[in-house]
C-alpha cells in the first residue's frame, strides 16, 4: 500500500486528478509531494508564452439556462429594502450579495452554474468610500466654484482607476466550474480609452464616437480572462457605426412622430380650454416622450453592438458566444417593462428582472470547446503574494447601488 | 447519499460525487464509490442559505462543492438554522406582506421627514467661515459671468442702504448682518437674492420694476432676509444631496432605465423643497412685517409688480416650478 508512486512524469492535468483522487488524511506525504509538484507545473503554464489551449476543438453547443423565478425574488427583494432602510443602508452589502448570488446560481450554462464570491464587507467598504466622494463632491461643488474645478480634474484622473477597479471586482467575484474570471486592464490603457478618446472625438464632432464606443469594448474584453485563459475579440467599426446611426435615425424618426401627435392633440384640447392641468400632462407627456424614445434608440445600438460583440467574442480554447438579439423583441421587452415599472409604482421590478435576464438567457448560445475542463485557476497578472495582497486592497466595488 | 457536483481546487475539472455525513465528518467518493475526501465538517464553508439555489461548500485547498437544495441537505450543512435567518424572512409569507407594507411607509417618512430634519441639523452644524467663503467666492463666479456693475448713482445706491437701516432697525434685525450690494443684469431681469452670508444683491433691473419704491423693496428683502435666517441655502444643497443619495442607493443599480426615473424624482423632490422654502420665507418677511406693525400689502403689491414680468406663469407646470405660483402667494400676503 505504502509504495512510492512517481509523480514526476505525471502532466499537470494528471497531477490536479490524482490530488482530488486522494485520501490526504491518510497520505499527507504524498498529498504534500503532489502540491509542490502541481505548483511548479502551474508556474510553467503560467509562463509558457503559447498557451496549450489555443487549438481546441468544438464540443458541444449549449443553451444558456436561467431558472429564476419572479415569486421567489421578490421575496428577496422587497425584505432585502426593508432591511436596508430599517439599517439605514448598511444591510444594502448583504442585499446586493443575495441578490447577485439568486442571479449567478440560477444562470446554468452547460449543466454547470456560476458562483457570486463577493463578501458584503467589500462592498460595504467601495459603499462607503463611493458615498464620502459624492458627499465632499457635492459640498465642494455647492461652496466654491474654485474646489470644484480641482474636482473635477481629480475626477478625470480617478475615473480609469474606478473603471478598472470596478470591472476587476466583478470578474473576479464571478466564478464558473470554481475558476475566477479576471480582468488585466492598465491605467494607461484605461485613461486613453476612457479620458483622451472620447476628447478627441468632440474634436470630430462625435463623428469618430462610435469608434470609440469600440475601442471601449475592445479594451474591457480583451482584457478580461477566465482562469488563465484569455477573452479575445476583434470587433469592426463599420457595426458601431450601423448601430449609432441606426439608434439616432430612429430615435429621430419616433421623435418626429410623437411630436407631430402631441402637437395635434395640444392643439385640440387648447380649443377647448386653456387650462393649466392641460399644461403639466403635455410636461409629462414630453418627458414620457423621451424616455420612449431614448428606450426605442438606445436599444436598438444594445441589440446590434450586443450580436456582434458576443458573434466575435472567444475565450480562448474554452468557449465561443452567438448572440441573436432581436431589436425589436428588445423594444417589446424594455417598453412593457417601463410601463409595467409605472402602472405598478416600481413593484414589478423583480418580475423586470428575473424576465430580462431570461430573455438574454433565451438569446444567448455557448460553443464549448475542448479545453473547457483543462482551464488553470489564477489570473496571470497576480499570481505572487505581494500581487495578490496589493489587489485585495483594492478589492472593493467603487460604485453606488 | 447525496449526489452533487465537485469541483476540485485549481482547475475547471468537475467530478459527479457523493456524499456521506457522518457526526462529525463529510465522506466524498466518487462514481466508483472510491473516497476522495474525508473533511471535518467544521472545515467547511458554507455559503448562506438562499432561496432554492443550489447549495454553494467551499473547502479551502479542497475544492467546491455544489448540491441541489433538499430539505434533508439544508438539515445537514445548516446545523443552526437560526443563523440562516435572512433566507427565512425572504421565504416567510408574514414578512413579505410586511414589508410590503412598511418600504412605502417608511419611504414616504424618510423622504417627508427624514431628510428634511437631516438636512435641517446639516445646515446648523456647517461653520459660519465656511458659509461666509461660499457666499464669497460664488458672488466673485457671478461678477464674472451673470453680473455687471449696477448703472445707479453712488449717492442712490447710500440712500437704499441707508434707509434700509432704518428699516432693519425698526424690525428689531440686526443691522451689520446684511448687506445690500446692487448690479446691473440682463440674462437675470428683474431679480433679487441673498447668499447665506447675508449679502443681499438686488438688479436694476428689478429697481426699475418697482420704480425704486422703497417700501416694495424693503418687503422682497426680508423675504431674502427669509431664506438666510432659515438657513436655506444650506438646507438646500444638503437636502439634494441626502435626497439623491437615497435615491442612488436604493433604486440606481437597477437598470439604466432607473437612471433617468431617478433624474426626474430628483428634481421633483428638489422643486417640492424648494418651493416649501420659498413659502417660509414669505411667512418670515410678512410675520416680521406684522410684527413691526408695518402692513403686508405692500409684499402682494411687490409680487404683484413682479407677475407682471412673468406673463407666462398661467402655463406654466406647478409641479416643476421653483417657486409655488405667484397668485397664491399674493393671496397669501393678503390674508
Amino acid at each position: 500500500m505504502d509504495k512510492h508512486i512517481d509523480y514526476s512524469q505525471y502532466s499537470y492535468e494528471d497531477l490536479l486528478s490524482a490530488k482530488a483522487g486522494l485520501d490526504q488524511e491518510t497520505y499527507p506525504e504524498r498529498a504534500a509531494e503532489l502540491d509542490k509538484l502541481i505548483s511548479e507545473k502551474r508556474q510553467i503554464a503560467i509562463e509558457s508564452t503559447s498557451s496549450p489551449l489555443v487549438n481546441s476543438s468544438q464540443l458541444r453547443e449549449s443553451d444558456i439556462i436561467f431558472h429564476g423565478k419572479t415569486a421567489e425574488f421578490f421575496g428577496i427583494w422587497i425584505v432585502n429594502i426593508l432591511l436596508t432602510i430599517v439599517t439605514l443602508g448598511i444591510y444594502s452589502a448583504w442585499a446586493t450579495v443575495r441578490t447577485n448570488r439568486y442571479f449567478y446560481s440560477n444562470t446554468e450554462i452547460d449543466g454547470h452554474r456560476f458562483s457570486y464570491l463577493a463578501n458584503p464587507i467589500q462592498i460595504l467598504k467601495g459603499r462607503i468610500i463611493a458615498v464620502i466622494l459624492f458627499a465632499v463632491y457635492s459640498i465642494a461643488s455647492a461652496f466654491s466654484p474654485t474646489l470644484l474645478l480641482i474636482f473635477i480634474v481629480a475626477f478625470i484622473f480617478l475615473t480609469p482607476i474606478m473603471i478598472i477597479s470596478a470591472v476587476r471586482f466583478k470578474m473576479r467575484m464571478t466564478s464558473y466550474r470554481n475558476v475566477k474570471f479576471g480582468f488585466k486592464g492598465q491605467y494607461g490603457d484605461a485613461f486613453a480609452t476612457f479620458i483622451l478618446l472620447p476628447i478627441v472625438s468632440v474634436f470630430t464632432l462625435y463623428l469618430a464616437l462610435p469608434w470609440v464606443l469600440k475601442k471601449i469594448d475592445e479594451f474591457l474584453h480583451n482584457n478580461m480572462t477566465y482562469g488563465q485563459q484569455n477573452f479575445s475579440t476583434e470587433l469592426k467599426s463599420s457595426e458601431y457605426y450601423i448601430a449609432s446611426i441606426g439608434a439616432l435615425i430612429l430615435g429621430v424618426v419616433v421623435a418626429g412622430l410623437s411630436l407631430f401627435a402631441l402637437g395635434a392633440s395640444v392643439s385640440t384640447l387648447s380649443a377647448d380650454a386653456a387650462q393649466a392641468s392641460t399644461f403639466s400632462m403635455t410636461t409629462i407627456g414630453i418627458m414620457f416622450g423621451y424616455l420612449v424614445v431614448f428606450l426605442i434608440a438606445t436599444s436598438f445600438y444594445h441589440a446590434h453592438v450586443r450580436n456582434h460583440l458576443f458573434n466575435s467574442t472567444q475565450i480562448e480554447g474554452v468557449a465561443r458566444f452567438t448572440s441573436t438579439v432581436a431589436t425589436t423583441k428588445l423594444i417589446g421587452l424594455r417598453l412593457s417593462n417601463f410601463v409595467a415599472l409605472i402602472v405598478t409604482l416600481g413593484f414589478a421590478l423583480p418580475w423586470i428582472h428575473i424576465r430580462t435576464s431570461q430573455f438574454y438567457a433565451d438569446v444567448t448560445q455557448v460553443t464549448i470547446l475542448e479545453g473547457i475542463d483543462k482551464v488553470v485557476d489564477g489570473a496571470q497578472d497576480d499570481t505572487s503574494a505581494l500581487g495578490e495582497e496589493v489587489a485585495n486592497v483594492f478589492d472593493v466595488d467603487i460604485a453606488l447601488g | 447519499m447525496h449526489s452533487a457536483n465537485f469541483y476540485p481546487a485549481g482547475s475547471s475539472r468537475c467530478l459527479l460525487v457523493s456524499l456521506d455525513f457522518t457526526k462529525d465528518h463529510l465522506v466524498i467518493s466518487n462514481e466508483d464509490n472510491e473516497v476522495l475526501h474525508t473533511i471535518l465538517k467544521s472545515e467547511l464553508i458554507v455559503a448562506s442559505k438562499l432561496a432554492s439555489t443550489n447549495r454553494e461548500v467551499s473547502i479551502p485547498d479542497v475544492g467546491q462543492l455544489v448540491i441541489p437544495t433538499s430539505n434533508e441537505i439544508d438539515e445537514l450543512i445548516y446545523p443552526s438554522n437560526k443563523l440562516q435567518w435572512a433566507a427565512k424572512l425572504e421565504s416567510s409569507y408574514k414578512a413579505i406582506v410586511i414589508s410590503l407594507l412598511l418600504v412605502p411607509l417608511s419611504l414616504l417618512l424618510v423622504f417627508k421627514y427624514g431628510i428634511p430634519y437631516t438636512a435641517q441639523q446639516f445646515a446648523s452644524i456647517i461653520p459660519d467661515s465656511a458659509v461666509e467663503l461660499a457666499s464669497i467666492h460664488t458672488l466673485r463666479v457671478m461678477d464674472s459671468s451673470l453680473l455687471n456693475p449696477s448703472r445707479l448713482r453712488k449717492t442712490d445706491q447710500e440712500a437704499f442702504r441707508s434707509q434700509w437701516k432704518v428699516q432693519l432697525k425698526q424690525v428689531r434685525l440686526d443691522t451689520n448682518a446684511y448687506s445690500l450690494q446692487f448690479r446691473y443684469s440682463e440674462t437675470l431681469g428683474a431679480n433679487a437674492f441673498a447668499f447665506p452670508n447675508g449679502t443681499i444683491v438686488v438688479t436694476d433691473q428689478f429697481m426699475d420694476l418697482i420704480e425704486e419704491n422703497q417700501s416694495l423693496l424693503h418687503a422682497v428683502l426680508l423675504h431674502e432676509i427669509g431664506h438666510v435666517e432659515q438657513h436655506h441655502s444650506i438646507r438646500l444643497i444638503s437636502q439634494t444631496l441626502f435626497s439623491s443619495l437615497v435615491i442612488d442607493y436604493f433604486f440606481a443599480d437597477v437598470s439604466g432605465l432607473i437612471d433617468i426615473f431617478s433624474g426626474v424624482s430628483t428634481t421633483l423632490v428638489q422643486n417640492q423643497f424648494s418651493s416649501q422654502l420659498e413659502w417660509e420665507a414669505d411667512n418670515f418677511a410678512l410675520q416680521t412685517m406684522k410684527g413691526a406693525n408695518m402692513s403686508t400689502e405692500v409684499f402682494a403689491l411687490a409680487l404683484e409688480k413682479l407677475a407682471q414680468t412673468l406673463p407666462e406663469q398661467s402655463k406654466m407646470d406647478k409641479w416643476l416650478q421653483t417657486h409655488p405660483l405667484l397668485r397664491e402667494r399674493i393671496a397669501n400676503a393678503r390674508k
